[in-house]
C-alpha cells in the first residue's frame, strides 16, 4: 500500500512530537514513581494486547481506562511517557508488527494522554481532594483524549484512503464517545482507590476485564451467527420470487455504504442493514401473481401492498424503525415529511433503502421494471429526481459511492451483464 | 392474566406500603444522597438480564443491598422500592408503548425487591448475624438474593400454571453465574465505600452498569432473531390467507405440549424452532397450490409433499436452525409408518417432530378454513385422540389433552 505525501506528512509530525515533548520534558518525569509507572505499564500492554471489536463498531481496548487514570494520577509528561511506552509495546506484541504504525500509534495516544492530563491540570482536578471540585476536569481531561486520539486517527485515515476529514473524525467522535464517557467512572473509581488507599488498587482492573470481554464476544458472536441466518433465509424466501435472485442482500450492501457514506453509527447501520434485508419480505404471497405477468396490471397495488404486508409483519420486531423502513421503502422522500421527527432513524432508513431498491431494480430489470437499464441511464434517472422522489442528501451520498473506483455499481453491472447472457 | 394481575397488586400495595413506612421513619437530612441512590437504583433495574426459558434479573439489588448495609434498612427499602419505578418512567421516554411493561408489573417489582429485603434483614437479625460486619454483609445480600429469585419462580409459576418446584430449579440454575457476580459486587462495593465514603456505590454500581451492559445487548439481540425468524415464517404462512401466524401458534403450542411432557429447557428450544419452521419449505411451493381450496391431485400432492425435504434441507446450512432439521423433515410422518417422507413408525420418529405434527394438526382444527369453520379445542381433541396411534403419537396428544385441560390460552 503506497500513502500519499499528507500521509507520510501526518505520521512523521506526530512522532517527531512525542520525541520533540520526551526531550524537552525529560527532567519533569517522575522517575520515583518507577514502580507505578511500570504496573500501569505492564497492564496497558495486556490490555492492548486484548482487543475487541465494539459492539458500536470500531475496536476498544479496554487499555482506554488505564489512559484515564494514568492522566488522573500522574503529571502531564508522565503521562505521556507511561501511555506511549505501554500502548507502543502493546501494539508490538503481535507478529505481524509494523514500525512505523507502532510509533505513530504510541505518539498519537501519547500525545492525546498527555494534552488530556494537561487539561485536567489546568483546570485544577485533583483527585486526592475531597468529593466535588474535580468532577468537571475528571470529565475534560479525557474528553479532550478522546477528541484528540480520534483526531490523530481521522487526518491518518482521510490521508490515506481519501476520506474526508472532517466527516470522518465526526463520525469516529461520535461512534466512541458512549463507550468512552462510560470509561470515565470506572477510570475515577481506580484512580481514586489508587491514591487514597494504594496503588496496587490498579490490579482491580484485572477483575472487570475478563467478564466485560466474554460478554462482549459472545454479544459479538451472536450477532454475526443471526445475521447471517436471516440472510439465508431471506434468500430461501426469494427462491419461490422469479428472478430476483440476491436482490435483498444487494440492496443491503448499497444502503450499508450509503449509511456509512452518510456517517451513521454501526447501530444505526446495522438497522437500516436488518430492514433491507426484509424490506421485500411482504412480497412472498405475490409470487403468482408476478409469475404470471399479472402484478404488471397491477403495479400500484402490488407496490403498496407488499410494503403493507411487510410492515404489519414486521411489527413486532423489537426495533420499530424496520417495521416503518419497510412499511415506506417505496415512498416518494418529499411526501415523508409528516414522519414524526424529520431526523429520524427511521426517515433516513427510509430514504437511503429507497434509492438502493429503485437503483437495484432497474439494473436488474426486476418488478415493476421489465428489462435491465444500463448504469448511466439510472444515474440520470436518479439525479433528475434528486430533491423530490428520492432525498437529496442520500442522493448525493449514492453518487459519491458509484463514483468510488471500488463502489458496488461496477460489480453490479458486470453481474447483470452475466444474468443477461445467462 | 388475572393471577398475574393480583400477583402484581398484591405486590404493588405492600411495595407502596413499605415506601410510606421507610419514608416516614427516615431522617429528613442526606435528602440529596438519597435521591442520588434513589436514581442510580433505577438506573441499575434498567439493566435486564433476560433468564432462558423464564424469568429475568436486574442489577437493582447491587445498589439496594449496598445502600442497605451502609445507610441501614430502610433507606435501602426506599431504593428497592422506587428504583423500578424510575426505570419505567426511563422507559416511557424511549421506548414506544408496545413494549413498555405495565406499571402494575413494574410497582410489583419493586415490592417484590422490599419485601425481599425487609425478609433477608429480618432473618439475619433474627438469627443474630448482624453483630460481625462480614457475616452481615455476606448473609443478608446472599439471603436477599435468594429470596429475590424464589418470588419470582413463585409468581411465573402463578401466572403460568407450571409446578413451582420445576420453575425454581429452572431459575436458580439459570440465574446462579449472575446471582454469585451480583453478590460479589455487593461485597466490593461495600468494601469500596468503606474506603473512599459515599461516592464509592456511585462509581461501582456505574463500573458493574457497564461491564453488564454487553449482557443486556445480548438479551436483545436473542430478542431480535427470534422475532425474525417469526417474521419470517409468518411471511411464508402468509401465501395462504387462511394460515396467517400458523407457525407461531404451533410453536407456541409444541412448547406447551413439550414442557408439559417435561423434557428439558434446551431441547424445547430445539422443538420450538423447528415448528417455527416447519413449513419453511413451502417457499418452494407455488401459492396457488397451496390456495388451492379444492383436492389436490396426485401430483400436486407429490409437489405438496416435497416442502419437508425442501426446509429441512434449509435449515440444515443455518447454525442454531441446523439443529431442528431432523424435526422439520419428519414432522409429517404418521405414527403408524404411513406418513412421509421416509415412513418412520412408532420411536423412529424425533420426538420433537411427533409433537409438532399433534401442534400442526391441532391448529389446522381449531382455525377456520374456506370450506369450514375452525372447531373447538375439545373437538379437536377428540380428533386427534380418534387418531392417535394411528397418526399421531399418544404421549404428545395426551400431553395437549392436560395442556387444553389446565386452561389453553390461544395465543393471537
Amino acid at each position: 500500500m503506497r500513502f500519499s505525501g499528507l500521509a507520510v506528512l501526518v505520521v512523521s509530525a506526530t512522532i517527531t512530537t512525542l520525541s520533540l515533548l520526551l526531550v524537552v520534558f525529560a527532567h519533569e518525569i517522575s522517575w520515583h514513581l518507577l514502580p507505578q509507572i511500570l504496573l500501569f505499564v505492564v497492564l496497558i500492554v495486556i490490555a492492548a494486547d486484548l482487543m475487541v471489536r465494539d459492539p458500536a463498531g470500531g475496536t476498544i481496548s479496554s487499555a482506554t481506562t488505564l489512559f484515564y487514570v494514568a492522566i488522573y494520577v500522574f503529571n502531564p509528561i508522565t503521562t505521556l511517557f507511561t501511555v506511549a511506552l505501554g500502548y507502543g509495546i502493546g501494539n508490538a506484541l503481535p507478529r505481524n508488527w509494523v514500525t512505523w504504525r507502532v510509533l505513530f500509534n504510541a505518539a498519537q495516544m501519547g500525545i492525546s494522554a498527555f494534552v488530556g492530563a494537561l487539561v485536567y491540570r489546568v483546570l485544577g482536578g485533583n483527585i486526592s481532594a475531597g468529593f466535588g471540585p474535580w468532577i468537571l476536569p475528571a470529565l475534560l481531561g479525557p474528553i479532550t483524549h478522546h477528541l484528540l486520539n480520534n483526531f490523530f486517527v481521522a487526518a491518518f485515515l482521510s490521508q490515506s484512503v481519501q476520506l474526508p476529514f472532517f466527516r470522518t473524525w465526526v463520525a469516529f467522535v461520535r461512534e466512541f464517545l458512549w463507550s468512552n464517557l462510560l470509561t470515565i467512572p470506572t477510570a475515577v473509581l481506580i484512580g481514586l482507590l489508587y491514591v487514597r488507599v494504594h496503588p496496587v488498587s490498579l490490579l482491580l482492573f484485572l477483575v472487570s476485564l475478563p467478564f466485560q470481554r466474554l460478554a462482549i464476544k459472545v454479544y459479538l458472536g451472536q450477532r454475526e451467527t443471526h445475521l447471517r441466518i436471516i440472510e439465508s433465509l431471506v434468500k430461501t424466501t426469494e427462491l419461490g420470487l422469479p428472478g430476483t435472485k440476491g436482490h435483498s442482500r444487494r440492496v443491503a450492501d448499497l444502503s450499508i455504504a450509503i449509511a456509512r457514506e452518510l456517517g451513521l453509527s454501526e447501530r444505526e447501520v446495522e438497522i437500516i442493514e436488518y430492514a433491507a434485508l426484509l424490506h421485500d419480505v411482504g412480497m412472498i404471497g405475490f409470487d403468482d401473481m408476478l409469475a404470471s405477468g399479472e402484478a404488471y396490471s397491477r403495479v400500484d397495488y402490488v407496490l403498496e401492498d407488499h410494503a403493507v404486508i411487510g410492515a404489519e409483519l414486521a411489527s413486532g420486531l423489537p426495533r420499530p424503525e424496520i417495521s416503518e423502513i419497510v412499511r415506506f421503502h417505496h415512498k416518494m422522500a418529499s411526501s415523508l415529511e409528516r414522519m414524526p421527527r424529520k431526523r429520524s432513524l427511521a426517515r433516513t432508513g427510509c430514504v437511503i433503502v429507497a434509492v438502493a431498491e429503485e437503483v437495484d431494480s432497474r439494473i436488474f430489470g426486476l418488478f415493476p421494471y421489465r428489462e435491465p437499464q444500463s448504469q448511466d441511464m439510472v444515474l440520470e434517472y436518479i439525479i433528475k429526481h434528486r430533491g423530490r422522489l428520492f432525498d437529496a442528501a442520500v442522493v448525493d451520498a449514492f453518487l459519491r459511492v458509484a463514483s468510488r473506483k471500488d463502489s458496488l455499481l461496477p460489480s453490479i453491472e458486470d453481474h447483470a451483464a452475466s444474468f443477461q447472457v445467462g | 392474566m388475572r393471577r398475574n394481575f393480583s400477583w402484581s397488586a398484591i405486590f404493588a400495595s405492600l411495595g407502596g406500603f413499605l415506601l410510606g413506612f421507610a419514608i416516614a421513619r427516615l431522617p429528613s437530612s442526606h435528602v440529596g444522597w438519597r435521591i442520588a441512590y434513589i436514581v442510580l437504583g433505577g438506573l441499575a433495574s434498567w439493566i435486564v438480564i433476560p433468564l432462558a426459558p423464564h424469568g429475568s434479573l436486574n442489577l437493582s439489588p447491587m445498589v439496594f443491598l449496598v445502600v442497605a448495609l451502609t445507610s441501614g434498612v430502610w433507606e435501602g427499602v426506599a431504593v428497592a422500592v422506587a428504583g423500578p419505578v424510575i426505570a419505567a418512567c426511563w422507559n416511557a421516554l424511549f421506548l414506544p408503548s408496545r413494549w413498555r411493561r405495565p406499571l402494575a408489573e413494574v410497582l410489583s417489582d419493586g415490592g417484590e425487591a422490599g419485601v425481599a429485603l425487609v425478609v433477608a434483614s429480618a432473618s439475619v437479625w433474627f438469627l443474630g448475624g448482624w453483630k460481625l460486619e462480614l457475616e452481615r454483609v455476606t448473609l443478608l445480600s446472599a439471603a436477599c438474593l435468594l429470596i429475590i429469585v424464589a418470588l419470582q419462580a413463585v409468581r411465573i409459576s402463578v401466572a403460568r400454571r407450571i409446578r413451582l418446584g420445576r420453575v425454581t430449579a429452572l431459575l436458580y440454575r439459570a440465574s446462579a453465574g449472575h446471582q454469585g457476580a451480583l453478590f460479589l459486587a455487593v461485597g466490593l462495593a461495600w468494601a469500596i465505600v468503606e474506603m473512599i465514603g459515599p461516592l464509592g456505590i456511585l462509581l461501582t454500581t456505574i463500573v458493574v452498569i457497564e461491564m453488564y451492559y454487553p449482557w443486556k445487548l445480548l438479551g436483545e439481540q436473542r430478542d431480535l432473531f427470534l422475532k425474525s425468524l417469526q417474521m419470517i415464517s409468518n411471511a411464508v404462512d402468509l401465501k395462504d390467507p387462511y394460515t396467517a401466524y400458523h407457525s407461531r401458534r404451533v410453536a407456541e403450542y409444541s412448547a406447551m405440549v413439550a414442557r408439559e411432557i417435561g423434557i428439558d429447557e434446551a431441547e424445547v428450544e430445539r422443538i420450538r424452532i423447528g415448528a417455527l419452521m416447519h413449513d419453511i419449505g413451502k417457499v418452494a411451493v407455488p401459492s396457488a397450490l397451496i390456495r388451492k381450496p379444492s383436492k389436490l391431485t396426485e401430483e400436486e400432492m407429490n409437489l405438496m409433499k416435497t416442502h419437508v425435504e425442501a426446509g429441512a434441507s434449509v435449515i440444515e446450512g443455518l447454525e442454531i436452525l441446523n439443529r431442528s432439521a431432523d424435526i422439520v423433515r419428519h414432522h409429517h410422518e404418521n405414527y403408524d409408518g404411513s406418513g412421509y417422507p421416509s415412513g418412520l413408525k412408532g420411536r423412529d420418529i424425533p420426538f420433537g417432530a411427533r409433537i409438532v405434527f399433534v401442534a400442526d394438526a391441532f391448529d389446522a382444527l381449531t382455525t377456520d378454513r374456506p370450506y369450514r369453520k375452525g372447531r373447538s379445542p375439545d373437538e379437536a381433541l377428540r380428533i386427534l385422540e380418534a387418531n392417535s396411534n394411528t397418526q399421531f403419537d399418544p404421549i404428545a396428544v395426551k400431553a395437549l389433552g392436560s395442556v387444553i385441560r389446565h386452561g389453553l390460552q390461544i395465543p393471537f
